[in-house]
């Protein structure tokens, strides 16, 4: 570049070379130190040269430009809070993000960008009226709570959350939502809420009459678990709808927990298929863990004892197994089988068309399905000793194994306690249960179930 | 974009008191509520109209009008109920004591009987004689929930008195239900003065209604910036141009269109607008924004519900509608929707099968999430497998989630939309 031309034929240049300083030093000594016109300081702008640490918290809000600087290992950046050290060292994306709330809520909660977009449109300009009500669903801990308590924590909003689980009366829900208004603290020794509010009028009463000390405008009321509401007062829900400045809350959508199964699968899809089929069983038994969402102490202990072994695992007298047997034939047989099934010479049963139609019938109304039926004692005893091999004595030893079955709630009481004679029963276990105990004393149990045995 | 028109916009949707049309029944509203207060006439009129109509809003602009004027301010006292917060009449008679400002003059007193009390209250409004006498206007809103107290011994007290001339008094209900009176009781029906005054969406001088007209009325009286407003002439110029043209735009009368054959509530209408203005990015509307929100509006929830369970609770949920089709919604019970369950599981090889406890709990995840009720009657001690419940999707709804859903095996899409079970 010709040098002459451009900067006073060559003086800039010289000048510089002169006094051996960069080019911006020259130019302030050539302006405040040759011409004598003094420069004014403005103290916004930054360079790298000086300690961004120095720059107070409370400052950078007036600042106009920042600057970073590394010597060595250390990083002359702005001390701030915010994004992550290793992800942001100098700091821009932070300071970027300062003044966009939203970019900072969106990092803060991921895959919700929409929702907070759109909640932030609703509430974030303080100057705009808000809208009377936001309802927001969606399944089980998909984040619908956090993203709207925390856009509500970083706008700086005035709110209060209460959970309809927890405020189960109208009265506690009303008192506790004023408690939360006024900034009240509840005493332990002499525990009194703000004011009492047995009704909505009441309550809006002492809204009213709280929004004059304290500025409640552009305030929000958020109800977590508001499908409670249904379950309240008729003039709750809609009541609360009408009142200004309220937004009801309810129930929105969750990726996090349901993703998990999916990565895990990857992996091994990606390996060879006998690996797979190595670590199917595991990884089975560990999505089941997931899905039932118990905890892993729990869950340790479910895997060692599968569930097919637990009538095994389960202690019971030989004739105490016969007895939750018979009581399990009682339950899902029906009374009119009963001679069919039991008796020996119970007569030759000619077909009707009747039976032949309810064969031909898709077996889906089975016995098995509509649960157990109750039955009386009398019945399952004559069941019990038709099933027995060998004769047994009928005495108290017999008789309290059916209370210690009901004790240990195989079978349950039907009717009141209190009529000694027509005490029924129902059987509680399904026909797994059952069919690993027959299993053991050797006992074909479908023989004699009229959904398996078919005449 | 923050040239203060989107906070105008949002002012003026949100905090809207202005009430337009219906001229007539303003008029014969405002001099009812006038001849109370000036000559002590007595009056009862019933104020009917769906939801979002402006009934409260007539109501509102009606005495914000009269309430400018001196003489009316001095001489009448605005008693305002509502059917929600005043649950029964001794809350709605403290309420009313305390908006006449008689706090101190009851304070203390016993009195036997409801009308006693509201007697009290009305003698102590009065200075000598009857036009001297102060002049309430009551404002009952949602006024068929008034109708469910015991006896109606308040509208009965409120009636009697604008029937007897005792004092002025001006009884106004503001309902949405056409039948409400039916639900008054004889002796109250017989006190009351049976005008009632009915608002409609759209105005009845019409002779065909066209809701289309009425909805793009509607929008251009919210979105159109009057010159008067402190805003940047450019902007507002440039702001309502776009406005204009997009009133005359055929695919946004389409859109509209389709707002109006759904809904021509005034709610609806706010509700769509405030969040297309507060989406607004560059001073610009376009027809999508109006499209993007009707499709919102016309979505069904109940599909986007569906569409979030895992692929072992849609497979119960797709056997629970098999089930409900096979036996014309017979009601159901765990039991034979799991074995419905397996049977597929087992036809079909590449679906994993689980354990009985993981089916049990992705079941009841589907009865929390309300996709199944309960039927009602055999008590709570049957077991959970036996429990019998309904399904509360319809089968298009399920079909429409599969449908939508990515990443279904294709033997569940198949076994969906499949008639046989």
């Amino acid at each position: 570049m010709d040098k002459g031309r451009c900067l006073g034929g060559g003086r800039f240049v010289s000048t510089g070379e002169r006094i051996r300083l960069p080019d911006d030093v020259t130019m302030g000594y050539i302006i405040e130190h040759l011409l004598k016109q003094p420069l004014t300081v403005v103290d916004q702008f930054h360079s790298h040269l000086e300690p961004m640490k120095f720059i107070r918290r409370d400052m950078i809000e007036d600042q106009i430009s920042f600057s970073y600087a590394r010597s060595k290992d250390e990083w002359n950046v702005v001390k701030i809070e915010g994004f992550d050290e290793e992800q942001d060292q100098n700091r821009q994306v932070t300071l970027f993000a300062m003044d966009h709330t939203l970019t900072s809520l969106k990092a803060t909660l991921p895959c919700r960008d929409t929702q907070i977009e759109q909640l932030y449109n609703l509430f974030a300009y303080k100057d705009e009226p808000f809208v009377e009500s936001v309802y927001i669903y969606g399944g089980p801990s998909t984040g619908k709570s956090i993203v709207v308590t925390t856009l509500l924590e970083k706008l700086e909003i005035k709110h209060a959350v209460v959970n309809l689980i927890e405020c189960y009366t109208s009265k506690i829900l009303f008192e506790s939502i004023l408690n939360k208004f006024s900034g009240h603290k509840i005493d332990p020794r002499n525990p009194s809420p703000y004011a009492k509010c047995d009704n909505l009028m009441d309550f809006i009463f002492n809204l009213q009459k709280l929004s004059e000390v304290e500025d409640l405008e552009n305030s929000i009321l958020v109800l977590d678990k508001a499908e409670e509401l249904r379950n309240m007062d008729f003039n709750l829900l809609a009541g609360f709808l009408r009142l200004k400045e309220l937004s009801a809350i309810s129930i929105s959508k969750n990726f996090v927990k349901y993703c998990q199964p999916i990565i895990n699968k990857e992996h091994t899809i990606n390996d060879s298929t006998a690996l797979w089929r190595n670590i199917a069983p595991s990884l089975k038994s560990s999505l089941e863990v997931l899905y039932l969402r118990v905890d892993s102490v729990h869950s340790q202990k479910t895997l060692t004892t599968p569930k097919e072994n637990l009538a095994q695992s389960l202690e019971l007298p030989f004739y105490a197994k016969y007895l939750l047997i018979a009581a399990y034939l009682a339950s899902y047989n029906s009374v009119k089988d009963d001679k069919r099934l039991f008796m020996k010479y119970h007569g030759k049963k000619t077909k009707t068309k009747k039976d032949v139609n309810v064969k031909n019938k898709v077996s889906e109304r089975l016995n098995t399905q509509l649960g157990p039926k109750p039955f009386t004692l009398d019945r399952l005893l004559a069941i019990f000793y038709s099933v027995v091999d060998d004769k047994v004595g009928f005495n108290n030893n017999l008789l309290v194994q059916v209370s210690s079955l009901v004790e240990l709630q195989l079978l349950s009481t039907v009717s009141d306690n209190c009529c000694l004679d027509g005490l029924k029963y129902k059987c509680n276990v399904n026909f797994d249960f059952i069919h690993g105990i027959s299993r053991m004393v050797g006992f074909n149990i479908r023989k004699y179930l009229s959904d398996f045995s078919h005449f | 974009m923050k040239g203060g028109s989107e906070k105008y916009l949002k002012q003026r949707i949100l905090n809207d008191t202005k009430f337009v049309g219906h001229e007539n029944e303003r008029k014969e509203i405002y001099d009812l509520i006038l001849r109370t207060v000036e000559y002590g006439e007595s009056n009862s009129a019933l104020l009917i109209g769906p939801r979002g109509a402006g009934k409260t809003t007539l109501i509102r602009d009606v005495m914000t009008e009269l309430q400018t004027q001196e003489s009316f301010s001095n001489n009448a006292i605005l008693v305002k109920l509502h059917g929600l917060v005043h649950t029964d009449d001794r809350l709605a008679l403290k309420s009313v004591t305390s908006q006449m400002n008689l706090d101190n003059a009851v304070d203390g007193k016993v009195f036997g009987s409801f009308a006693e009390n509201l007697a009290y209250l009305l003698a102590c409004l009065r200075t000598g004689e009857k036009h001297t006498s102060k002049a309430v206007v009551f404002v009952l809103e949602e006024f068929d929930l008034f109708c469910s107290h015991h006896n109606q011994t308040l509208l009965y007290n409120l009636f009697d008195i604008s029937q007897s001339a005792q004092a002025p008094l001006c009884v106004l209900g503001i309902t949405c239900r056409l039948d409400v009176i039916e639900l008054l009781e004889k002796r109250v029906k017989s006190r009351f003065s049976h005008r009632q005054f009915f608002l409609f969406p759209c105005e009845e001088n019409v002779k065909t209604v066209c809701h289309l007209d009425y909805a793009l009325r509607r929008i251009e009286r919210y979105l159109y910036i009057p010159d008067d407003v402190d805003i940047d002439n450019t902007l507002k110029k440039q702001w309502n141009r776009n406005i204009r043209n997009l009133l005359g735009n055929k695919r946004f009368k389409a859109v509209i269109q389709r707002l109006a054959d759904i809904d021509i509530c005034e709610r609806t209408l706010k509700n769509i607008l405030v969040q297309i203005i507060s989406q607004l990015q560059d001073d610009y509307l376009s027809v999508e924004d109006f499209l993007e929100q009707i499709n919102v509006l016309e979505k069904d929830d109940m599909v986007q519900v569906l569409q979030d369970l895992n692929v072992l609770e849609l497979c119960l949920v797709i056997s629970m509608k098999h089930h409900a089709e096979i036996y014309d919604n017979q009601p159901m019970n765990f039991e034979m929707i799991l074995s419905r369950y397996i049977k597929f599981a087992n036809a079909n090889s590449n679906i994993q099968s689980v354990q009985r406890p993981v089916i049990m709990k992705a079941f009841e995840h589907i009865q929390n999430l309300e996709i199944t009720s309960i039927v009602s009657g055999g008590g709570s001690r049957i077991q959970k497998e036996y429990q019998f419940f309904k399904l509360l999707v319809t089968p298009s709804q399920i079909c429409e989630a599969v449908k939508k859903s990515v990443g279904l095996p294709t033997e569940v899409v198949q076994w969906a939309h499949s008639s046989l079970a």
